[in-house]
């Protein structure tokens, strides 16, 4: 550890970088709702490991498609008789899980492509671009279901389909971002002290765009998040049993006529999450960058 | 030049997706109790044993030439199916943006000349909610509420063009909705933001100084300006609403390419998968071309170059 | 002269943003035919004082005080009689010739537009009258030009374009906000002279708002010197640039680099000591105080602007804001 920090200051390109001095950080109301929501949502996925209402898979034909409040089921059951809340709250997890996995993937991949594309402009910059203009176009949902059709359906296919066509967004956005950042003096700074592009890149260049990054990844959650359910809905996202809420829309869509509270609370569970990581996101981006919240 | 490249380029993908990935068709179509001997056989039939650069240039070409091959399950011709199925898919995508723009461009920019107020905010939470609903719940949704409790519109089906052409658009309408909500969603927010960037742009003060009103000087300068961004938006989403058609032609059993290329999914038919998703493929460049082509007749700047 | 009626009365102008004041009772008259310089650095409130007259202050500010055009009060007016005097009687002339056309609109019908705001002129009659405009600003093949758009001319050919727009009504009063700062230098003086001979022509009077001292000393008769949201002098000139009373004017010319032949070159510029507080920072009293050589105790007094006896000249009097003024005769300013 010393030695780092001796190493710290010799160097004076690795001043700590700050951002511009934000005059007033805010924390404001789509900040507090939408940690909220999303708070609420992991604490479901979490407490659903170790406890929910009844056995999320458990079959009981006898009891199916009962009402809200039947018998201690909040939100009634479904058409195989198992408990609406409980699956729910099981479904939590699987939209978590690959919400995270897909925008982790565009990440992984794409801030690097980008960083690559800012730092080393020419015809690198120039193909990465093309490239992800011709998937820019090209609906994430469209190339979800290909890749599904190819590799067969199941949840990883469709967090790896759901993060491939995010790449090129996150590869786009880091490129836009990066490229004022290295234009900065104090990158130059950088460069005339010897350092290589990729460590400016990390050391410099990354914890200057990570506002911007996280807004975008909360942005592409949401995304994931109404991809996954719409594959599901399809059949080409998580399998049964594993509890799914596209997937229960798919079944429930049956029963509709029956049971029209059956449609009802996935979607409702999938448009509150999608609510709650926007407002996040905004609330974010409100408080870390408070001149561009002024601009909305 | 561009459009063919990009096609070119597409067809490579979809075809190096489906073709390097696991899963063999022939395995798929006879089971695993086939013999190697009928899996062999069938595999030559389908001409999936050839090198992959015949089969891709064999497909391209026909494709090319507007045949796309037999299907791999049912045997049928793909294009006069394809053909068949655009009949039910266009109409309705357009529709879905038509529907969509009549909607966003009045309240995005009813949002921005009141930016702030209570119209603004009371237009802002309901893209909100808007965006963060899934198009196929609001389909279930209006298939519950509009069409089974007040029976007014189809829930589901498509009688055919051919039949009755007011009972087809009929059973058009609650898609179209359920499409249009989301993306009028998203479009409402892009045309308040473009409009609200314009209105702070100095040729806006400039009109301003001539004697307009803030009102006027939006109208005789602002929209012109604003629709550059907007109409991008409006191309990206005529694309992920042709995409999104996939979905929303399976919450109402329209017999659209949509619900054509998931039933293929099922039944691992891969050369109709993959013939399918190039007709989607093109109709999204051809939306980026005419996008480009818009362009230039909305901003001189282009123009002259 | 005297007794013509002033073409724009402003008195105690304010303007605060947020609690802190941005413009301080702003006060000065211009008269028909008048061409008036207001100078300042930037910061120093003169393109507020050009926003408030014009009404089209930014939102959430607003303008306290009195701006009086033609026996109006311009600030108690609503947004429709205020659109009938904008582009008609008083009229602008911004600083970014490259961004105050509107991209997608021929220069023709940009210039014809205020004509048929204005004057209820057919769409053939706006469009011959705005050639003759665009030929009056001398704009090269002003036919052709009619039909191009912003991004075909240069910044030069585009100011003048916006000078047609501001010309087109026989404005009473024409208000040019930096108009040369975003152009060429060669380009700057040939816009200079233009501006000049054109609002003579038009019987306009002409608030010319900058940072630069040549310009005004070229084209203004009479000027005002603004510095912390104040006018802290004013007068004709010639007066105020050979003998200034206020030590900020005099550090102001100071400053000029002198390049005129045959004058010897100095070696040293002078500067003004320290540099223009952020808004808000100002010091309490008199604003120049924690910049001034000359300051005492009682600069912790607010100095009023007040005239300075027998300095009249073509109705313009010469007046300061200093409690310790340079080389000036007899007033002592008087604590506000």
């Amino acid at each position: 550890m010393s030695t780092t920090l001796a190493f710290d200051q010799e160097d004076p390109t690795d001043a700590p970088v700050t951002n511009t001095p934000h005059e007033r950080r805010q924390i404001g109301a789509n900040l507090i709702i939408g940690a909220t929501i999303v708070t609420a949502i992991i604490a479901a996925a979490l407490v659903s490991f170790v406890w929910t209402p009844f056995d999320p898979t458990n079959i009981e034909i006898s009891d199916r498609l009962q009402g809200v409040g039947w018998e201690g089921h909040v939100l009634g059951t479904d058409h195989f008789g198992r408990d609406v809340l409980s699956q729910l709250m099981v479904g939590a997890r699987n939209t978590l899980f690959i919400g995270i996995l897909a925008v982790g993937i565009a990440l992984v991949i794409g801030v690097p492509l980008g960083g690559l594309a800012a730092a080393r402009r020419g015809w690198l910059e120039e193909s990465v671009m093309r490239l992800s203009d011709v998937m820019y176009a090209f609906p994430a949902i469209l190339l979800a279901i290909l890749l599904s059709a190819a590799r067969g359906p199941g949840t990883s296919s469709a967090m790896i389909a759901i993060g491939v066509a995010y790449i090129p967004i996150v590869a786009r956005v880091t490129r836009g971002a990066a490229l004022t950042v290295f234009q900065t003096d104090y990158i130059t700074a950088a460069h005339s002290y010897g350092r290589g592009k990729t460590y400016v890149f990390v050391r410099h260049v990354v914890p200057n765009i990570s506002s911007v990054l996280i807004v975008q990844a909360t942005v592409l959650f949401a995304l994931a998040i109404l991809a996954e359910a719409a594959l599901s809905y399809l059949g080409l996202g998580a399998q049964p049993p594993t509890p799914s809420w596209g997937r229960s829309l798919f079944e429930a869509q049956t029963f509709f006529r029956l049971r029209p509270a059956l449609a009802f609370f996935p979607g409702l569970a999938i448009a509150i999450s999608v609510i709650g990581i926007n407002l996040l996101g905004d609330g974010i981006r409100d408080y870390l960058d408070p001149k561009l919240a002024e601009k909305s | 030049m561009i459009f063919i490249a990009s096609l070119v380029l597409a067809s490579m993908a979809v075809f190096w997706v489906l073709a390097v990935l696991p899963g063999d068709p022939a395995q798929r179509i006879l089971g695993t109790q086939a013999t190697p001997e009928s899996i062999a056989k069938l595999q030559h039939e389908l001409g999936i044993d050839r090198p992959l650069t015949t089969q891709y240039l064999d497909w391209v070409s026909g494709a090319a030439s507007g045949d796309l091959g037999t299907s791999y399950v049912t045997r049928d011709e793909i294009t006069p199916q394809i053909r068949q199925r655009l009949k039910v898919t266009v109409p309705l995508a357009l529709a879905g943006i038509t529907l969509a723009a009549a909607v966003a461009i009045p309240a995005g920019v009813f949002a921005a000349s009141r930016h702030r107020q209570v119209g603004d905010t009371a237009v802002s939470i309901l893209s909100q909610l808007g965006i963060s609903i899934p198009a196929f719940w609001a389909g279930l949704l209006l298939t519950t509420y509009v069409a089974v409790k007040w029976g007014q519109l189809p829930a589901g089906g498509f009688p055919g063009w051919g039949k009755s052409v007011p009972d087809s658009i009929r059973s058009l309408i609650l898609p179209a909705v359920s499409l249009a909500v989301v993306q009028g969603a998203i479009l409402t927010r892009y045309v308040r933001s473009a409009v609200l960037a314009i209105m702070r742009e100095d040729f806006i003060r400039t009109a301003r100084a001539k004697g307009l009103t803030r009102r006027a000087a939006l109208w005789r300068h602002g929209l012109r300006n604003a629709a550059i961004p907007v109409v991008t938006i409006l191309g990206l989403q005529l694309a992920a609403l042709l995409a999104g058609t996939v979905v929303i032609e399976n919450v109402f059993v329209l017999p659209g390419l949509g619900r054509m290329l998931v039933q293929a999914i099922g039944n691992r038919d891969l050369l109709l998968v993959q013939s399918t998703t190039l007709v989607i493929t093109a109709a999204i460049l051809a939306v980026n071309l005419v996008v480009d082509l818009a362009y230039n007749l909305i901003d001189p700047r282009l123009r002259t170059r | 002269m005297d007794t013509a009626e002033p073409v724009l009365q402003v008195t105690d102008l304010s303007v605060s943003v947020g609690s802190t004041p941005a413009l301080s009772n702003v006060s000065f008259i211009i008269r028909p035919g008048a061409r008036v310089g207001l100078i300042g650095e930037s910061g120093s409130g003169k393109t507020l004082t050009a926003l408030s007259i014009m009404g089209l202050l930014p939102d959430g500010l607003f303008a306290s005080g009195s701006v009086v055009h033609d026996n109006r009060e311009l600030l108690d007016l609503t947004e429709d009689q205020l659109c009938e005097i904008r582009g008609d009687r008083i009229t602008m002339v911004f600083q970014e010739p490259m961004t105050a056309l509107n991209p997608v609109m021929r220069i023709g019908d940009q210039v014809a537009e205020v004509l048929r705001i204005h004057r209820s002129l057919s769409r053939a009659e706006a469009s011959d009258r705005a050639l003759e405009l665009l030929a009056q600003v001398r704009l090269r093949d002003p036919l052709a030009r009619m039909k191009a758009y912003p991004h075909q001319l240069s910044g030069g050919q585009r100011q003048r374009v916006v000078i047609a727009i501001a010309l087109a009504c026989d404005p009473a009063l024409i208000i040019a906000d930096e108009p040369t700062t975003a152009l060429d230098v060669t380009v700057q003086a040939q816009i200079l002279v233009l501006l000049r001979d054109l609002v003579e022509d038009h019987n306009s009077s002409l608030l010319l708002i900058t940072h630069d001292l040549a310009v005004v000393a070229n084209v203004c008769e009479e000027v005002l010197v603004m510095y912390g949201g104040r006018i802290i002098e004013s007068g004709p000139t010639t007066q105020v640039f050979d003998s200034p009373h206020h030590p900020y004017t005099s550090g102001l010319l100071a400053a000029v680099p002198e390049i005129e032949p045959g004058q010897e070159r100095r070696e040293r510029l002078d500067t003004i000591r320290g540099s223009v507080p952020g808004l808000g920072q100002f010091p309490s009293g008199c604003v120049f105080r924690n910049r001034c050589d000359r300051a005492t105790d009682d600069c912790l007094d607010d100095p009023n602007l007040v005239a300075i006896d027998g300095s009249e000249q073509d109705g313009a009097t010469r007046m300061v804001a200093c409690f310790h003024p340079i080389h000036a005769q007899s007033t002592e300013a008087s604590p506000r």
